[in-house]
């Protein structure tokens, strides 16, 4: 198989990659949020709960959530397998980079300073306005560079779909590899990754010097 | 309620690794195989390049065995796949052995197999590696005076872990490729007589492979069925009337997909499904 035809037929699994990577960040974004808020709340039992969720997820291989969220329903109650793989890919993906990104989130505001509340109730502000336009902008410069290792991260573990056959690039580059008893197509894997975390880190950094105003 | 959909999916996660053993019991479906012959080929042992020393005791030792009776008094335990054994066929003779059994030096015989490949190879109910293959070669390696050890390998990259050493040979319903020996791998004699078939539910109403037109079929990865199936395979012709081929890791997996509705017919060898299909449908 001549490199092109590799290169071509790899690019095609790449939108299954792409897939992945947009949904899982488009729900874990905002999921995290909520998740972080929650493992703060002064509700004891809502915070503890969170935790042991938390707990769960970063505590067991991705690989083993994917299996569990394909594979498990219909191995409890008998519910048919979904033929679209995306779906419970993007469950799995979700939910596990939920709790990463929460406890991100949750790092980020508790290192704000006390007196910033404190300040904000006495120029009348009420407690969601304080946490919108004051907290959160702040919390969000400070977090970048974890989310950004967060996110890197996510790219190279798209490879992980293929647990539940879904068809991504790696899949791809695996079926070529055994037709063709060619190694060529892991280099073409790694370098397409390597890429698409150049322009992740890229894009990145420039967000980063955009939000550059909010610092303290 | 974020929070209840989230503990609800944590459990749900405990719970499915406490059922993964076994399959729900509230279906009825059956299951058939479907067997048009596609793709007739046989299996073998692949050795390193090199190991042609190591590979010709393994063959002597093997018909060692067919010939004192060992080797039918294994397959015996395995109906399934008995009938297409190639050296307990009536008009089979061993060609003369090219080494003395006897001579091999002591040293410790790694077998790679793919420890999720029922009949041939599989890990038991005390998590012990067994299966036809297991048998066959461990009584070899008695004959032979070796030290026996089996590796699982990862069967997509059988070839690679044969090469870096971590087995001495593959050796578990593995089918014999041109592109094997093109590779420099020494192939044994072809032991096994093995043919593609398709298992389907009995349901579904599909009794030929032209009735898989449009339908969603499995097949696993690293297997001959894939590269039949595959763009420049032997039965290209067929997989381009499917309406998707999806690719799994094990073949166990495609069957969980079949069961689970999520594809419509799984593409496999004919030891594995008659010993899966008659475990399921009893």
């Amino acid at each position: 198989m001549a490199l092109s035809t590799m290169i071509l037929k790899m690019l095609e699994g790449f939108e299954g990659t792409c897939a992945i990577f947009f949904l899982t960040l488009i729900f874990s974004l905002p999921l995290g949020l909520i998740v972080a808020l929650l493992r703060r709340s002064k509700i004891t039992i809502v915070s503890s709960i969170t935790k042991f969720c938390i707990s769960i997820l970063r505590g067991t291989p991705l690989m083993l959530q994917l299996i569990a969220v394909a594979y498990g329903p219909y191995y409890l109650f008998g519910i048919s397998i979904s033929r679209n793989k995306l779906i419970p890919v993007v469950i799995a993906f979700a939910i596990n980079y939920a709790a990463y990104f929460a406890e991100i989130y949750r790092s980020g505001i508790d290192s704000m300073p006390i007196g910033q509340y404190e300040a904000a109730e006495v120029l009348g502000y009420s407690k969601t306005q304080t946490f919108m336009k004051i907290i959160l902008p702040q919390v969000v410069r400070r977090i970048l560079p974890s989310m950004t290792n967060e996110i890197v991260t996510l790219v190279k573990d798209t490879s992980l779909a293929f647990t539940i056959s879904y068809v991504e690039m790696f899949t791809i580059g695996k079926q070529i590899a055994n037709s063709q008893t060619s190694f060529v197509p892991f280099i073409v894997a790694g370098v397409f990754y390597y890429a698409f975390n150049a322009i992740v880190a890229f894009v990145m950094g420039k967000v980063e010097k955009k939000m550059n105003y909010y610092d303290i | 309620m974020k929070r209840f959909i989230a503990l609800a999916l944590a459990l749900v996660m405990v719970l499915a690794f406490a059922a993964c053993s076994k399959a729900p019991n509230n279906t009825d479906d059956k299951y058939i195989i479907i067997n048009e012959e596609l793709g007739a080929e046989q299996y073998g042992i692949a050795f390193r390049s090199g190991d042609q020393e190591v590979a010709d005791y393994m063959q002597a030792a093997v018909y060692e065995l067919v010939a004192n009776g060992k080797y039918a008094e294994i397959a015996a335990n395995y109906d399934d796949i008995s009938d297409n054994l190639i050296f307990l066929a009536d008009d089979f003779s061993a060609p003369e052995s090219k080494v003395d059994i006897t001579k091999a030096e002591k040293r410790t015989f790694t077998m790679g197999i793919d420890a999720e490949y029922p009949p041939f190879s599989y890990m038991d109910d005390n998590g012990e590696y067994y299966g036809f293959d297991v048998e066959i070669c461990k009584a070899a390696c008695e004959l032979l005076g070796w030290d026996f050890e089996v590796f699982g390998v990862n069967w997509d990259q059988k070839l690679v872990q044969l090469d870096s050493k971590e087995c001495d040979c593959v050796w578990s319903g593995m089918t014999i490729l041109d592109s094997m020996t093109e590779a420099g791998y020494i192939i044994s004699d072809p032991y096994y007589y093995n043919t593609q078939v398709v298992v389907v539910k009995e349901s579904s109403g599909i009794t030929s492979s032209a009735d898989l037109a449009g339908k969603t079929v499995a097949v696993q990865l690293g297997t001959s069925g894939e590269s039949l199936l595959a763009e420049d395979g032997d039965l290209a012709d067929l997989s381009a009337t499917f309406g998707t081929l999806t690719t799994c890791d094990s073949f166990l997996k495609c069957f969980t997909e079949l069961e689970g509705n999520a594809v419509d017919a799984v593409f496999v060898d004919l030891p594995v499904a008659t010993s899966w299909v008659n475990d399921k449908n009893n």
